[in-house]
């Protein structure tokens, strides 16, 4: 417990999923963000409009950006968009487990998964201020997803905190999560960061990958590969 | 003599139409807020402004502005008692109130902001240490019980006094008198608790608002926060809106109840110099922010520090400037103004203007994220409802409701000033 004050927490966990995104593949599709929304039972946002505005969705999965052509590069004809896909970095020092004054979210110690125990979580969303990737959803109302849900995945009820649990009913299942399965560039790789032999150790080591905001140490499993 | 204890006693037994009328006021408020927070509980806090990624809105900023007027009471009462100001001691016991029934108040704004306030006991149960909110919770849990029995205790000699004296209600003040004499012995123990206690509640109370502090700036990713001054910062901040309030709430009580006796022109003007002082270091402080932020030129502080000295905020920031600092200042250093007019005018002033500061302490730094939001969302928008208003204004009339309940039944004024 008191160990989490200190970044000497930051102990290697005996299995640590990680995902790689090959940015050069992304074609920024949002079919991961579509995915996830039905395989995690995410309200689609668009269902019931009352009390629904853009800033109140939740988007485990979410292709950053502006829509004010700052990802754009270079001039017609020769122009390339950048996306930067985003989830939950899974970090492997998260600040936002350290700041939820019940112990509702923590980092699993047998596979570094970042999970949210919602039948504990108070809702008082410092796990989201404390968080630099804003990754973290609140249910701001009650979840109305107007479909039937994925019985696997247990509905959060109003009131709590959630965020992308790297699909972990499916990863014990043997099955890549929802985003990696569906992503039509094949540009997620999901694997073990913990196996130096692992398809994602490979990418890292070879193609200079780099991480999301690495100067605030919180050490992301998530690397993605340069465009 | 007499007269005065007299004059302190004819509160607690006269009661006026004006008296009712007023109580049922703030009863109808109490109930407009109650209402409200029934449609945030039955809804979801989506009938609030709160949104990604402004997490926290007034309720928050409400709390740390009312952390802040705690800060004011029992430190004036626990330096009446260990530097010995005799002038002050009409305003212990109403500043100790003032203080337990913000900090009752401050608590319940941190339950109105929770996703589940059905939940709230889990902050008990499941208390992990590694979070700055579970200090915050210990810290202000222990200066609430230490003012709690502080008051008590200093009030226990007048409650066996008020029990001869009122023979109708002295079931209740015998029973509260907690047996006592008034012997030299019980005295001279008494005494000497409450010296101790004094001297233990005043670093308790740096302590909670440093705490406070820390819920936001521990954050490593909000830049303006992550700041080592901002503990001090809020201490400052505290003490200037706590005696500010101090001095509204001793004004009130002089022109309702007639008490010029007692809330002398000397007392407002201890409290004004005072003020002065502090919030000269509270500028201060400002300046020391400004200057590092802007000369540094770090970006993601520096965005938020030009939303609100330059920005969309600006009207709110530069009117805290003017109005609660520079008018204020200048209204407490004139000796024409340094009235007990001018100095309550300032300290309102000082007062309102501190709960703007709050809300440009809090908003701004949740309104620019460090990374941009996702496609088809803005950032920093956040309006607050008529469902937070309601919230807030019925929490502020229980507020008062319980002052006046407590001012019918117990002495504002230690009954020892009679003497």
């Amino acid at each position: 417990m008191l160990s989490k004050l200190t970044k000497v927490q930051a102990a290697e966990a005996p299995k640590q999923y990680g995902m790689v995104i090959d940015l050069r593949r992304c074609i920024g599709c949002h079919a991961c963000s579509m995915a996830c929304k039905l395989e995690n039972n995410q309200p689609t946002g668009l269902v019931d409009g009352e009390l629904e505005t853009p800033n109140r969705r939740i988007n485990w999965s979410i292709v950053l950006g502006r829509e004010d052509g700052e990802q754009e590069k270079g001039k017609y004809p020769l122009l390339s968009k950048r996306f930067l896909p985003r989830t939950c970095m899974h970090c492997i020092d998260p600040p936002c487990t350290k700041v939820c004054p019940v112990d509702a979210t923590y980092r699993r110690p047998e596979d570094g998964i970042v999970v949210v125990n919602y039948d504990r979580c108070i809702g008082c969303r410092y796990c989201m201020s404390a968080c630099p990737y804003g990754a973290r959803y609140f249910n701001w109302k009650k979840p109305d997803l107007g479909r039937p849900e994925n019985p696997q995945v247990p509905v959060r009820p109003v009131g709590v905190v959630e965020k992308c649990t790297f699909c972990k009913h499916r990863i014990e299942r043997g099955l890549e999560p929802a985003c990696v399965e569906t992503c039509l560039g094949r540009a997620r790789i999901f694997g073990e960061l913990s196996d130096p032999n692992s398809k994602v150790s490979k990418l890292i080591r070879e193609r200079g990958a780099f991480r999301l905001l690495e100067d605030y140490d919180t050490k992301p499993s998530w690397y993605y590969l340069p465009w | 003599m007499t007269n005065i204890e007299d004059v302190i006693l004819n509160q607690l037994t006269k009661t006026t139409k004006r008296f009712y009328a007023f109580i049922g006021a703030l009863l109808v408020m109490v109930a407009w807020g109650a209402f409200a927070w029934s449609i945030q509980l039955t809804r979801g806090l989506a009938v609030t402004g709160m949104n990604i990624p402004v997490y926290w809105g007034v309720y928050i900023s409400n709390f740390v502005f009312l952390i802040g007027i705690s800060h004011a009471g029992i430190a004036i009462s626990a330096a009446v008692r260990l530097l010995r100001l005799e002038l002050y001691r009409p305003l212990t016991r109403m500043a100790e109130l003032l203080t337990i029934i913000s900090l009752m108040l401050a608590a319940m704004n941190i339950v109105f902001d929770l996703g589940r306030p059905d939940r709230v006991l889990n902050m008990v149960f499941f208390a992990d240490l590694s979070s700055p909110l579970v200090w915050d919770f210990i810290s202000v849990s222990t200066y609430f019980i230490l003012s709690t029995a502080y008051l008590f205790l200093g009030m226990r000699e007048d409650l066996s006094r008020l029990a001869d004296r009122l023979p109708g209600r002295r079931w209740l003040y015998k029973a509260l008198s907690a047996g006592w004499s008034g012997s030299e012995q019980q005295r001279f123990g008494q005494e000497r608790v409450l010296r101790w206690m004094a001297i233990i509640i005043l670093p308790v109370m740096v302590s909670v608002h440093t705490t406070v502090a820390w819920i936001f700036g521990l954050q490593i990713a909000k830049p303006i926060w992550h700041e080592s001054g901002l503990g001090p910062y809020f201490v400052t901040g505290a003490i200037v809106s706590g005696i500010s309030m101090v001095t509204v709430i001793a004004w009130i009580l002089r022109r309702l109840l007639g008490w010029g006796k007692f809330f002398t022109l000397e007392i407002f003007r201890g409290l004004g110099n005072f003020l002065r002082a502090v919030l000269l270091i509270y500028a201060y402080f400002m300046i020391a922010e400004q200057v590092t932020i802007r000369y540094g030129g770090e970006s993601a502080s520096l965005e938020v520090l030009e939303f609100y000295s330059t920005g969309a905020y600006a009207p709110y920031f530069w009117s805290f400037v003017i109005l609660g600092t520079v008018i204020p200042f200048l209204i407490l250093c004139i000796p024409r103004t340094r009235s007990i007019g001018g100095i309550v005018l300032a300290s309102i002033l000082v007062t309102v203007f501190m709960w703007v500061k709050r809300v440009i302490i809090i908003i701004p730094a949740l309104m620019h994220p460090v990374l941009p939001p996702g496609i088809g969302m803005s950032t920093g928008i956040y309006a607050p409802t008529w469902v937070e208003w309601s919230i807030l204004g019925g929490s502020y009339a229980l507020g008062a409701l319980l002052y006046t309940i407590f001012m019918k039944f117990f002495p504002i004024i230690d009954l020892e000033i009679g003497k």
